[in-house]
């Protein structure tokens, strides 16, 4: 057993409620307010800590969530806003360190092994410097756990949440693991807790006190990862590069209302097509296999896989295998409201191989073609050029009211456009 | 804020988290109202000035300072 307290210093930070909480840091006037976004899927997608402390929980219908606090407010999901906080966030943690796994939108894993010095303070201060600079400069929440391995961090960070802060170092861990059950720890899934309790093991301490043999003969490599990180050793690495290629790229979206509309339908399966083509175009990277699925109304999806002849990532050259595939999944007088597409079996898109009954000439127009519409969309936007079939989806994703769909889209400044704005954040209240 | 120069319509830049100083315009909130003002210190207390009216009150709550104003044509 290691004695050192700190043989590595791994912070996890959470954004508390993040999508409500940058609704109410631009606008001082839902400070305080309980307030929900996802006023365009009808559900709550997010909460703020006000809204959660009435009992509206994420997924609730909006409908039922109004019922239980009148005076809620709902907002529709600014995107755009989040990610401008989401990286600016990003920016502030590596200020401190370079060491900063984005590990989603409002969540991150950092490194500060070793900065003691460098910022002449303890660990705990580091941390807690990083959580009051999002505050003070971002005007919203975070909470901070440390703790010297990934899964013990994500314990720590939920422990004192909203804006809490706590610190598990070895010395801490056996006490600190007696008040949390096995299924709450991060990486241990239902099915997993289920097991582990049929071998009388509730707490995380009661799974560390078991021994490695034992474990090793229960569980699959993930689970003893969770063992040994909760024993204080550092086995899941921290992913701290960009990526630079996907093994698999989906593009799913929930239209509403949901349609029946055969052309409709397609188009929204041909825009997620587009979209899917353009990551992978971005990434150079060509798809092997293509999967697309329907979601009905009632929640059930199907869906159909199939193989790609000669990778690509040009819409044009998939589309008529895509149409197929949908007239064969597609009901008629069936509500549907969402589609997917995935592309997978990626790889680097270099010289293409025709096979051998293509038209050489048609497969180089195709490129030349999809490098000017990349041109195009690097200049002017996203789906400045697309398929034609595409375009019934291109206008609207949710048939709304106009409150439905996010104020930064609607109040423009001068001289931007519905595609292109300023990445700032705007403040959504009236100035006297 | 017109003797200060800035129009209804502008843009404001505005930097959060940090101190103002004494002669820097302001977002600021005043019982739940957002305004834009002038900072300053008269006899070592925060006050927010707009057209020769001051505000000292005791609940002056800094949104941000204004660093730039914006104000485009087309």
């Amino acid at each position: 057993m290691i004695t050192h307290s700190w043989p590595r210093a791994l912070v996890h930070i959470d954004a508390d409620a993040f999508f409500a909480s940058v609704e109410q840091a631009i606008n001082p006037k839902l400070k305080g307010k309980p307030v929900v976004t996802g006023k365009e899927r009808n559900i709550v997608a997010a909460a703020s800590y006000e809204a959660k402390a009435l009992g509206i929980k994420r997924g609730v219908a909006l409908w039922d969530a109004k019922k239980m606090c009148p005076e809620l407010v709902i907002l529709p999901t600014d995107y755009e806003t989040v990610s401008i906080f989401s990286k600016r966030m990003f920016e502030i943690m590596r200020r401190y360190t370079p060491a900063v796994e984005e590990y989603s939108v409002d969540e991150a894993f950092l490194n500060i092994t070793g900065l003691r010095r460098l910022h002449h303070c303890s660990y705990r201060d580091i941390a807690k410097h990083i959580q009051a600079d999002i505050n003070k400069e971002l005007g919203i929440t975070v909470s901070a756990g440390l703790s010297v391995s990934k899964v013990l961090t994500k314990i720590a960070s939920e422990k004192n949440k909203p804006n809490g802060f706590a610190a598990i170092s070895m010395r801490d861990i056996e006490q600190e693991l007696k008040l949390v059950q096995i299924a709450d720890v991060w990486n241990i899934g239902p099915n997993t807790a289920e097991l582990l309790k049929n071998y009388g093991i509730k707490t995380a301490f009661d799974f560390i006190k078991k021994d490695k043999t034992f474990v090793e003969s229960i569980l699959n490599k993930p689970g003893i990862e969770v063992w040994q990180e909760l024993n204080g050793e550092s086995v899941m690495p921290l992913v701290t590069e960009e990526k630079q290629s996907y093994q698999s790229i989906s593009k799913v979206k929930t239209f509403t209302p949901p349609s029946k509309d055969k052309a409709f339908v397609y188009s929204q399966l041909m825009k997620n097509l587009e979209n899917a083509c353009v990551k992978a175009r971005k990434y150079r990277q060509s798809a092997k296999k293509i999967v697309i699925f329907l979601k009905r109304s009632d929640h059930r999806a199907f869906g159909l896989e199939a193989t790609i002849l000669r990778p690509t990532a040009f819409p044009v050259e998939l589309s008529e295998m895509v149409k197929k595939m949908f007239n064969d999944i597609f009901l008629p007088d069936t509500l549907y409201r969402a589609t997917g597409i995935i592309l997978s079996d990626l790889r680097t898109a270099k010289i293409i191989q025709p096979t051998l009954f293509e038209d050489t000439n048609r497969i180089l127009k195709i490129k030349n073609l999809y490098s000017v519409v990349d041109e195009m969309r690097e200049k002017y936007g996203k789906h400045t050029l697309h398929l034609a079939t595409s375009l019934p989806a291109q206008k609207i994703q949710h048939l709304t009211k106009r409150g439905d769909i996010a104020k930064r889209k609607l109040d423009l400044f001068k001289g931007e456009t519905k595609r292109r704005r300023l990445p700032l954040p705007v403040l959504q209240t009236e100035v006297l | 804020m017109k003797e200060s120069g800035i129009l209804i319509g502008d843009m404001a830049i505005v930097e959060r988290g940090v101190e103002p100083k004494h002669g820097d315009i302001v977002i600021a909130q005043i019982d739940q109202i957002t305004v834009i003002r002038l900072y300053e210190k008269q006899s070592g207390k925060p006050v927010l000035v707009a057209k020769n009216y001051v505000y000292a009150g005791e609940e002056i709550k800094i949104f941000g300072v204004v660093t730039a104003i914006i104000r485009k044509y087309r």
